[in-house]
């Protein structure tokens, strides 16, 4: 039996008036048109969740996630369609709802546990529990308002785990924190999901939608783009993203593009010589650099960019490195570069050529950016294939006899664990 | 684990043309009646009200030198002040009050204040907890609710105030229930049992009030400032200032009559002070008592439903 259910749910909200009818009836008495502000946050949203399972809910921003999520807890209600849910629900949207900064921690666990609709006994019990996982120590009795934003939000997500609900909603909290309090909040998750609570996790975080969940939405402008399998969904929102990110490749100044007297440019070339932008996971490749120079450069030195889509520099070709010089750069020609191997993880880059003076320091022109993609036959690249993997071998397994002189890796087994 | 057949804890069939500006009439349907299975999930929530309300008591003294105290300055400072002004003007005699002035000054007052700060609080309850509002789900209502009664313990100790200086002032003149014949002896008796009954129907009219004005406010805030106008406007035609025997006849009575608080504040007069006596008791104050207290139940179920169905756009509109 499904635990939650939508059927062709529809959210309207309202730019100005945010909803609140009562103004809008005074402003269409007053001969203005309120409903011109009105737009569909999320149109014709169905899916259905069994118990035990997961949903991913990813999109870009303003898409209608959160939207979603107030809906299935209840907080907003819904305009059209058919909303069902099942059960307790718990929703780690704000963690330290409620808490009030004059008072003390010990003081707003029993607060924030009330809201959270856990019972005052149910508090006590785990209350120890609570501090020791919120890794307060001693300043369990001062007010939270002295509290750093960490230890209110660890204090904070520290109650909201006690809270055993049906069905969780996580919205974005993860964000917050050390990478051991995310860790954490993960594990808690997983033992959630493990004894039959339904998850619905909202995140920008696509590895960790990755991993908690099973099944996927993808919302595009309140809409849902695609849904079902969570691999299905990634790859979906992968392509989309790559889609987008091709308008938004960065731009060169046209006037450090060709300088007056020399100019370059590049492209990548498969086997046959053809120009390609897509090259398959560690294939070799080849790049060709085209140059005009009205003028002689007396031996200058190329460097290759590789930039990654989301902006760090992913990998840099020097000419001088690879030892490659000549006397002068002259006319219009070009030179190709093989590169047997291109040790780059799968994604998308942004590749540009500058020529440079001989002492690498000056750059003479910059040639504008052209895209590539390394892809893999996987669907799901981004997590399946995340790294280039390294020629290794791998030996037999060498037993440890305890008449050779090999001392123990491990500590003594403890007995009972 | 709920098992397989849990119940739905929520379920909505929206209407589809619900949104659409051609039923537009449909949404001005502001009342939600389901008293008994509301009721029962107020009850559920029990410990979520007393745990607002805890915290705001606490929040309410923490730093502050006093703390407490302040809960006994205001009507005893307020109580100096009238008495004062009486004296000056020749209005403390026994046909004005039922007891010495500052008695009973101190006693209504106690009573009115809990009224003014109930309903100032309670009315920006949902407005100031903007975050659990619209980030927590859990019935609404707690929240005005525990803001009214945080402003108890103020009450009780301003009453506790006025039941030690009363016992003092007895202990100290000896005469004076003789020169009020239709006083009580200033010391705790059996009328006291009646507190609890009045202070229940005192309640149900501020919650009624309160859930009117705090959903007024989500959707207007122009409602706080039309608040402090009305509560100073109510001082003036309830008993508190005055025995409600001091006005005979006229429209000012009138008012004074069809005043709800009226009734709620002779009712505490009644069980705590005085006899029914004519000189300061209106002919029919069985009346105003009975009057006072069906409006109270009244209002507090208008004041219910109304906020119950409006508690859904709350999150949306505030």
């Amino acid at each position: 039996m499904e635990r939650v259910l939508l059927e062709h749910v529809w959210k309207q909200y309202d730019r100005r008036y945010g909803s609140n009818r009562f103004r809008k009836l005074f402003a269409s008495l007053m001969g203005r048109h309120p409903e011109r502000n009105e737009f569909w946050a999320l149109q014709d949203i169905s899916f259905q969740l069994e118990e035990g399972e997961s949903l991913g809910i990813i999109g870009p921003n303003g898409s209608g996630k959160t939207t979603l999520l107030r809906l299935l807890s209840g907080i907003s209600r819904i305009n059209r369609g058919h909303l069902l849910v099942r059960g307790t629900v718990s929703a780690l949207i704000a963690l330290g709802a409620g808490f009030h900064p004059e008072l003390s921690g010990r003081e707003n666990i029993y607060l924030n546990g009330s809201i959270l609709g856990l019972k005052h006994r149910m508090i006590r019990k785990f209350f120890d529990d609570i501090v020791e996982f919120a890794d307060i120590g001693e300043y369990i009795d001062s007010p939270v308002k002295r509290y750093s934003s960490g230890m209110f939000v660890r204090l904070g997500f520290a109650v909201a785990a006690q809270v055993r609900p049906d069905i969780l909603l996580v919205d974005e909290v993860l964000a917050v924190g050390d990478a051991r309090f995310q860790a954490r909040c993960h594990e808690r998750i997983a033992q959630l999901r493990e004894s039959g609570t339904i998850i619905i996790l909202v995140s920008h975080d696509l590895w960790a939608v990755r991993q908690s969940c099973q099944q996927g939405l993808y919302i595009d402008h309140g809409h849902i783009h695609t849904q079902g399998d969570i691999a299905t969904v990634l790859a979906a929102y992968n392509k989309q993203i790559q889609q987008e990110a091709l308008l938004r490749l960065p731009k060169v100044n046209e006037s450090e593009n060709s300088s007056d007297y020399c100019s370059c440019d590049l492209d990548f070339l498969d086997e046959e010589g053809q120009p390609v932008t897509e090259i398959p996971l560690g294939a070799p490749a080849t790049l060709r650099i085209y140059y005009r120079c009205d003028e002689p450069i007396p031996s200058p030195t190329l460097v290759v960019n590789f930039m990654a889509h989301n902006g760090p520099c992913a990998s840099i070709l020097r000419s001088r490195k690879a030892g490659w010089q000549v006397e002068k750069l002259e006319g219009e020609g070009h030179l190709d570069v093989q590169i047997p191997n291109l040790r780059l993880n799968p994604g998308q880059y942004a590749v540009s050529v500058q020529i440079k003076d001989t002492s690498d320091r000056i750059t003479l022109v910059k040639s504008r950016f052209r895209e590539l993609f390394i892809k893999t036959p996987h669907l799901d690249w981004c997590y399946e294939n995340c790294y280039y993997i390294p020629d290794a071998r791998w030996s037999e397994p060498v037993p440890h006899h305890s008449e050779t002189n090999h001392k123990t890796h491990f500590p003594p087994s403890s007995p009972g664990s | 684990m709920g098992t397989p057949h849990t119940p739905p804890t929520l379920e909505i069939q929206a209407n589809a043309d619900e949104s659409s500006s051609v039923q537009v009439w449909r949404r001005f349907f502001i009342f939600d009646v389901h008293f008994v299975s509301n009721l029962a999930r107020l009850w559920h929530n029990r410990y979520l009200i007393f745990a607002l309300t805890q915290r705001g008591v606490r929040a309410r003294y923490k730093q502050s030198l006093i703390g407490i105290g302040w809960a006994l300055i205001t009507p005893l400072a307020m109580t100096a002040v009238f008495t004062y002004m009486y004296s000056a003007l020749g209005l403390e005699g026994r046909k004005t009050f039922p007891c010495p002035p500052v008695l009973y000054l101190l006693f209504t007052l106690s009573f009115w204040n809990f009224l003014t700060r109930a309903i100032t609080n309670g009315s920006t309850a949902l407005v100031s907890n903007m975050d659990l509002v619209t980030k927590v789900y859990f019935p609404r209502e707690v929240l005005p609710i525990s803001s009214v009664l945080t402003n108890v313990v103020d009450l009780v100790f301003s009453f506790l105030l006025w039941a030690g200086v009363a016992a003092g002032y007895s202990y100290l003149r000896p005469g004076v229930a003789f020169s009020y014949p239709h006083a009580y002896p200033f010391l705790p008796h059996a009328g006291w049992l009646w507190l609890p009954v009045i202070f229940f129907f005192h309640l149900l009219l501020i919650l009624g009030i309160v859930f009117i004005t705090a959903t007024l406010q989500v959707y207007f805030r122009d409602v706080g400032h039309l608040i402090n106008l009305g509560l100073t406007l109510w001082l003036i035609i309830t008993p508190v200032l005055y025995a409600i025997g001091a006005f005979s006849g006229g429209r000012y009575t009138t008012l004074i009559n069809l005043n709800p608080m009226t009734g709620i504040i002779d009712g505490y007069r009644l069980a705590i002070i005085s006899r029914a006596s004519p000189w300061y008791t209106a002919p029919n104050w069985e009346h105003h008592v009975v009057g006072s207290v069906l409006f109270s139940v009244w209002i507090f179920l208008v004041g219910y439903s109304f906020f119950k169905h409006e508690e859904q756009y709350f999150a949306d509109v505030v």
